[in-house]
C-alpha cells in the first residue's frame, strides 16, 4: 500500500532536503557541463575585453585581465566542492577513528582529548591559516590544512556516542560472546553514531568551502592561477567600487553552495531525529 | 543434585572488586567495595540461585566471575582453567563455553541487526559452524529450541515482545554451546504471565542440554522454584550458602531470616512474623567493621565487632555469622 501524505506534511519533511539538495545537484552538474554552457576558458586573458559589465556576451562581465567572470564562477565551483566533499569525508573518517578509539579506550582519551582541545582552543580561521601557511598552496594541501581544522569537532561527537552506548548491554554481550575490541566498536556501537554524523557531514562541507573561499581570498589557499571562489574574489576587491559584479557574482555563489548545503543538513537533521516525526 | 560425587564447573575463591572513587588527589585512596571475599562453588549441572537487595553486588559478582569487569583480586578457576591467568586473546576463545543472559532484553539486542545476525553473530565471532547452510540450520534450530520459529528470522528485535526478545538472548547465549549460563535477572523485567514460560524454558534448557546457571535474582519466589542451591548476599559479602531445602526451610543467617520474611508467600496470610529490619542498607563505600550486617541485625553483639567466618554449619550449609548456633537454638525457624 502506498501511504500517501497530505502536501504540506510531505514538505514540511522532505521540503528542505529537495531544496537543498535540488540546488546543489544544480551546481554539480552546471560545473560538471561548464565547457558546454561558456564558451570561454576561465583562465583565458583577454586584452581586448578588459573590466567589462555584464553584458550578453560576458554574463557576469570580465575581470582586469579580460577573463570571463561567468566562467571562473563556474569553473571555480570545481574546486569549492572537490575541497567541501574532500574536507568532509577526510575529517570524518579521521574523526569516526579517533573518536570510537578516545571513547573505548580511557588511556587514548586522556592523551588525544588534549591534543584535540588545543587545536579546538584556535578560531577555525587562525588554524587553517597558520596550516595552510604551513603546507603551502595546493588544493590537497588545503584539503590537509582543513581536514585538521575539522576533525575535533567529528571526533569529540563520535566520542560522546560512544561513552553512553559502550555501556548499554548489547555491546557487554558482545564481549561476553568474546567479541574483539574492534568488532564491538564498528560493529555495535558505530552503526548507533550515524545520525549526528551525516549532518555533521554537511556542515563540514559547508564550512570548508567558506574557509577554502577565505585561503584563497588572502592567497595562502590553492594556486591562484586555478580558478577559485577565493581567488576572484581577492582580485576583485580592489574594483569593489567600481565595478561591484565582479565581487557580487561570486560571492552570491558562495552564499547560495554554503546555504543548500546548510538546508540540506538541517533537512536531514529533522528527518533523522525521532523525536520530531 | 542426584549425581553422587559433581564435578565443580565453577570455583571462585576470595573474590574482591572494589571500585575507587574520585577524592582529593593525596587524600586517602577510597573503594565502593562492591563484593568482598567471596567463595563458592558452581557443581556441573546445577542451578546456584545469588539473593540479595539490589546494591548488594550480585550482578558486579557475576560480571567479575565472567571477567567482564577485571576483579581486585581472588582466583577464578573455570572448567579446571584458572581464568585470570588468561591472557584476552584465550579468555576470547573460552567466552563460548560461559555466557551471561541480562536482565533487559530490550537493551541487550542490538537494534540494527536482525534476529538470524544476532544468533549468528557469536557463531562468527568464534568462527563455529562455516560449512555452507550450516550457521542458517543452527539459528533455526535455537529458534526452535527457545519456542520461536523461522518465520521470526530475517526481523529487527523492535519488532518483538519482552518475553520473545529474551527468547532470542537465550537463543544468542546458547548458540555456541555454553557449558555455563549467568542469569542476571533474566525474568524481572517480564511481565508475570511471561515470566513463567521463560523460567520454564530454562529448565527444559538445562535438562535438555546439561547447562548449568548462575541464577541472579531478587525474587524469592523465583528462586525457590528454579535453584538447587541458593547464596545469600549482603552489602558485597555472601552471608549465607546451602541447599534450597537448607535456606528456605531451615534459614541459619539473621538477614536470610528477614529476607525470607518479607517475601509473600501463598497461603500463610497473616501467620509469619515478620522481621523488621532497622535502618537503611550502609554504604559499600564505608561498610561497618566486622559483621557487615551488625548495624541492623536485632542480634548483634559484641563479638560482632570481630570479622566472622565462612563456617560450615550443617554439611553443605555455609555461613557468615559469629552467633547463629545460639541464634538457632533461641528462635528455631
Amino acid at each position: 500500500m502506498i501511504h500517501r501524505m497530505r502536501p504540506s506534511v510531505f514538505l514540511r519533511k522532505y521540503g528542505r532536503i529537495l531544496l537543498g539538495g535540488g540546488v546543489l545537484v544544480l551546481i554539480v552538474l552546471a560545473t560538471l557541463a561548464a565547457p558546454l554552457i561558456t564558451p570561454y576558458e576561465p583562465t583565458a586573458t583577454n586584452g581586448a575585453e578588459l573590466l567589462q559589465f555584464p553584458s550578453a556576451v560576458h554574463w557576469m562581465g570580465t575581470d582586469r585581465f579580460g577573463r570571463d567572470v561567468f566562467s571562473w564562477v563556474l569553473y571555480g565551483a570545481r574546486v569549492s566542492l572537490l575541497v567541501g566533499v574532500a574536507v568532509a569525508a577526510v575529517s570524518t573518517a579521521a574523526g569516526i577513528v579517533l573518536g570510537l578509539l578516545m571513547g573505548y579506550y580511557k588511556t587514548v582519551d586522556r592523551i588525544v582529548m588534549r591534543i584535540l582541545e588545543g587545536l579546538s582552543a584556535f578560531p577555525d580561521m587562525l588554524l587553517a591559516l597558520t596550516l595552510a601557511c604551513i603546507f603551502g598552496n595546493g588544493v590537497d594541501k588545503v584539503i590537509l590544512a582543513l581536514s585538521i581544522v575539522g576533525t575535533p569537532s567529528v571526533a569529540r561527537i563520535v566520542r560522546s556516542q560512544v561513552l553512553s552506548i559502550k555501556e548499554s548491554e548489547h555491546v557487554e554481550s558482545a564481549r561476553a560472546m568474546g567479541a574483539t575490541d574492534g568488532r564491538i566498536m564498528f560493529r555495535y556501537i558505530l552503526p548507533l553514531c550515524v545520525s549526528p554524523l551525516i549532518i555533521r557531514f554537511t556542515t563540514t562541507m559547508a564550512s570548508a568551502i567558506l574557509t577554502e573561499a577565505s585561503l584563497s581570498f588572502l592567497g595562502v589557499g590553492v594556486d591562484p592561477t586555478v580558478p577559485t571562489w577565493g581567488a576572484i574574489l581577492s582580485t576583485a576587491k580592489d574594483f569593489v567600487i567600481t565595478h561591484p559584479y565582479m565581487a557580487i557574482y561570486p560571492g552570491l555563489a558562495i552564499v547560495i553552495t554554503v546555504l543548500s548545503i546548510s538546508i540540506l543538513g538541517d533537512g536531514l537533521r529533522d528527518l533523522l531525529d525521532p523525536k520530531m516525526k | 543434585m542426584t549425581q553422587s560425587d559433581p564435578r565443580v564447573l565453577l570455583d571462585v575463591e576470595d573474590v574482591c572488586k572494589w571500585f575507587p572513587i574520585k577524592g582529593w588527589p593525596f587524600g586517602p585512596k577510597r573503594y565502593v567495595q562492591a563484593v568482598n571475599h567471596v567463595s563458592f562453588h558452581l557443581y556441573e549441572g546445577e542451578t546456584l540461585g545469588l539473593v540479595g537487595e539490589s546494591g548488594c553486588g550480585k550482578t558486579t559478582l557475576a560480571r567479575t566471575v565472567l571477567r567482564l569487569i577485571e576483579p581486585t583480586q581472588g582466583s577464578i578457576q573455570f572448567d579446571d582453567v584458572d581464568l585470570m591467568a588468561q591472557s584476552k586473546r584465550q579468555l576470547r576463545a573460552m567466552r563460548k563455553d560461559m555466557q551471561i543472559v541480562f536482565q533487559d532484553p530490550y537493551s541487550s539486542l542490538h537494534p540494527r541487526m536482525t534476529v538470524r545476525q544476532i544468533i549468528e553473530e557469536p557463531m562468527r565471532i568464534r568462527g563455529l559452524y562455516t560449512e555452507p547452510g550450516a550457521r542458517e540450520a543452527r539459528v533455526k534450530e535455537l529458534l526452535q529450541m527457545v519456542g520461536l520459529n523461522e518465520t521470526h528470522m530475517d526481523r529487527y528485535p523492535h519488532e518483538f515482545s519482552g518475553g520473545q526478545r529474551q527468547r532470542i538472548v537465550i537463543a544468542r547465549a546458547l548458540a555456541t554451546q555454553p557449558k555455563l549460563i549467568i542469569c542476571d535477572e533474566p525474568v524481572s523485567a517480564l511481565d508475570v504471565s511471561v515470566r513463567a514460560q521463560i523460567l520454564n524454558l530454562l529448565q527444559d534448557l538445562q535438562q535438555q542440554l546439561g547447562l548449568t546457571y548462575l541464577f541472579i535474582s531478587h525474587d524469592l519466589s523465583v528462586v525457590e522454584h528454579i535453584c538447587d542451591r541458593v547464596a545469600i548476599m549482603y552489602l558485597g559479602q555472601m552471608v549465607e550458602l546451602g541447599s534450597n531445602e537448607a535456606i528456605f526451610r531451615h534459614p541459619l543467617h539473621p538477614y536470610t531470616k528477614a529476607l525470607l520474611s518479607a517475601a509473600p508467600r501463598v497461603g500463610q496470610f497473616g501467620r509469619r512474623d515478620r522481621i523488621i529490619l532497622e535502618g537503611d542498607i550502609p554504604s559499600p563505600a564505608d561498610p561497618p567493621s566486622g559483621c557487615r550486617f551488625r548495624t541492623r541485625c536485632p542480634y548483634a553483639a559484641e563479638c560482632c565487632a570481630q570479622e566472622p567466618k565462612w563456617v560450615e554449619a550443617e554439611p553443605g550449609h555455609f555461613i557468615f555469622c559469629h552467633r547463629f548456633q545460639e541464634l538457632d537454638m533461641a528462635a528455631p525457624a
